[in-house]
């Protein structure tokens, strides 16, 4: 009767415990760098969702004179030729979600894929794999973005697929080890006995405990990859259809003299967005991977 | 020894790799590839003395053996904006991108390091905070707007800097004064090209020195009644600083490309601005030949990079034996 009234007690105690812990989303966002971080990309989306809305006039129309400084009606000023640099921001904002998200999609697809496959697979696969993962990393992605450019021209869509099929590296890594320390664990073992085959226990096991850990870091890989993006605009090899905000920073370069505005906007946007996604993957980290 | 020979043998058919990627991209490229080759601009004979100069009328393979031996002889083609040989075009400016990127890489890792000690003997002080905040915000900056504020500010507001430039071209100088001119000409793409590793340096060994100040040598070495800055700079820091090394290798890639932002920010006569122009004018023999040049680069200095730090802590060459 005594051990029966204790085992309820600790049942109690847990249940209690699981109840006041906060959750895993609440801890990112109490800590000050989460709530910036989460907050940005918030309105980087929002930014990029509406941007027809939000922006006054189109990216492209001649709606000013030329190079007058931020005031009401034009918030951050006009260039050389009399286009609205607000509404050319805010355009802007879709391009840099583009390559974030198709970025995304691509080194967590690949990456995943790798990591999974080479953590728990016979050593010469593994092997294999991660040599090809080094070697991926190991050349120069902005020099090799530019290459492409040049030789195949400019283009966004090119551009943001290029930058996902060499920013998986990272992630592979981060994936294999979390696989091959969870497919020694307990749980693990135990699908394992009941006859799951290793596709099975991959998909049911493994990767629902991999992805948390994915997601924290994948937000620091897409940042990378916008400012490589960002500088190959810089340089005026970015598509010539598009905004962009690395390309209006490259534009402004001949104006610096006479109009601050120019550069200090897109260059600002660029810095916030990788910013807010830096702190929040740190955050996630933080919460996730490190429990702390 | 034996880790060394497997550090080569891997080091080989990376830069294979890489070799491999620039063909393929030359042949991957829309179009005829001898118009990728020389350039829009020729008439029809001038494209056959291209075709045959290249062996493009021969099988893939046989074009891709002698691309490669016409490589190891240190052929990397000619411009054909300029009609001379791609090796001297890039050789002639590696002395000023050197000094560019040679000084930013040494003073980054310094600056560093005394940012990371300053920061973790602190730890959550004023000072640490400070450190900390402006390492993450510089990590998060590109370069080139880096580059944009500090010529709006320290040069164009308050002229301390030139803004353009590696010399005073309205007056030329000589001996000692001339290395001041070049060096007033460096201070600022300096800065800007250090900044950003200054901030990855400092985060990566801040981590690694607070877990070390917590260790159990480190410890005795206070109870010895060491002075705090000498249990810092003498006992802590020496096991964090082998990572510091260890990134070097992939810094320089990180490096290399903010050093072509630079250049063309500050008007420096290095191999960024040779990229540029043979990009604007679609020059592929010098556009491939500097990427084929960087990326060989970088795969060299991981080599010394991972060799050098086997040679110093013998169990990372165990480990990376064993796994």
């Amino acid at each position: 009767m005594k051990t029966d009234e204790k085992v309820t007690e600790k049942v109690a105690e847990n249940v209690i415990d699981k109840l006041v812990e906060p959750s895993v989303f609440a801890r990112i966002v109490v800590s000050p760098t989460g709530a910036f971080g989460l907050l940005g990309c918030f309105v980087v989306a929002g930014v990029g969702l509406f941007a027809p809305i939000l922006a006054p006039n189109k990216p492209f129309a001649i709606v000013a004179p030329p190079l007058v400084a931020p005031s009401a009606k034009f918030l951050m000023g006009s260039d050389a030729l009399g286009r609205d640099l607000f509404s050319q921001v805010v355009h802007g904002t879709r391009s840099s979600g583009f390559v974030l998200s198709t970025v995304a999609v691509l080194v967590l697809v690949i990456g995943t894929s790798v990591g999974l496959v080479a953590g728990s697979s016979k050593r010469w696969v593994d092997d294999l794999l991660m040599r090809v993962t080094e070697v991926v990393q190991i050349v120069p992605r902005f020099f090799l973005a530019l290459v492409v450019s040049s030789i195949f021209g400019a283009g966004l869509a090119r551009l943001a697929v290029l930058l996902g099929l060499t920013s998986w590296p990272t992630l592979a890594r981060i994936v294999r080890a979390e696989t091959q320390s969870l497919v020694e664990r307990d749980f693990v073992l135990a699908a394992r006995a009941t006859g799951a085959t290793r596709r099975r226990v991959l998909w049911r096991e493994v990767v629902p405990n991999v992805m948390p850990t994915t997601f924290a870091y994948l937000g620091v890989v897409v940042a990378q990859a916008l400012l490589i993006e960002a500088g190959i605009g810089f340089l005026g090899l970015g598509d010539p259809n598009t905004v962009s905000w690395g390309q209006l920073a490259g534009d402004a370069q001949r104006y610096l003299r006479v109009a601050w505005w120019l550069p200090v906007f897109p260059g600002a946007c660029i810095a916030f967005t990788v910013l807010s996604l830096n702190l929040l993957g740190d955050r996630v980290a933080d919460v996730i991977v490190r429990r702390a | 020894m034996r880790y060394a020979v497997r550090r080569l043998g891997f080091a080989v058919p990376t830069a294979a790799a890489v070799v491999t990627l620039s063909f393929a991209l030359i042949h991957l490229a829309p179009g005829d590839p001898a118009l990728a080759l020389a350039g829009d601009g020729g008439d029809a004979t001038y494209y056959a003395v291209t075709r045959s100069r290249f062996g493009l009328d021969r099988p893939i393979l046989t074009q891709f053996f002698s691309y490669l031996s016409r490589l190891i002889r240190g052929d990397l083609g000619t411009s054909y904006l300029q009609g001379r040989p791609v090796l001297s075009l890039i050789a002639e400016r590696i002395p000023e991108t050197l000094l560019l990127t040679g000084t930013a890489l040494v003073l980054s890792t310094l600056i560093g390091i005394a940012a990371a000690a300053y920061s973790a003997s602190r730890r959550n002080g004023m000072g640490d905070v400070v450190v900390t905040t402006l390492s993450v915000l510089i990590v998060a900056t590109p370069t080139f707007w880096i580059g944009q504020i500090a010529i709006l500010w320290l040069a164009l507001r308050f002229g301390w800097f030139p803004v353009q430039g590696m010399t005073n071209a309205r007056e030329v100088k000589t001996g000692f004064a001339a290395f001041l001119d070049v060096a007033h000409h460096l201070v600022l793409p300096v800065m800007i090209l250090a900044a950003q590793e200054v901030g990855s340096v400092t985060r990566l060994l801040r981590s690694g020195l607070i877990d070390e100040l917590e260790s159990a040598h480190v410890l005795m070495a206070r109870s010895k009644g060491l002075p705090e800055r000498s249990v810092l700079l003498r006992h802590a820091l020496k096991r964090p600083l082998l990572p510091v090394l260890a990134v070097i290798g992939g810094r320089l890639g990180q490096l290399l490309s903010g050093t072509v932002i630079v250049e063309i920010l500050f008007g420096w006569p290095g191999v960024g601005r040779l990229l540029l122009s043979a990009m604007q004018n679609r020059d592929i023999p010098v556009v491939l030949g500097i990427f084929l040049m960087t990326s060989l680069t970088v795969v060299a200095a991981n080599l010394v990079i991972d060799l050098l730090s086997a040679r110093i802590d013998p169990r990372i060459g165990q480990a990376k034996l064993a796994s």
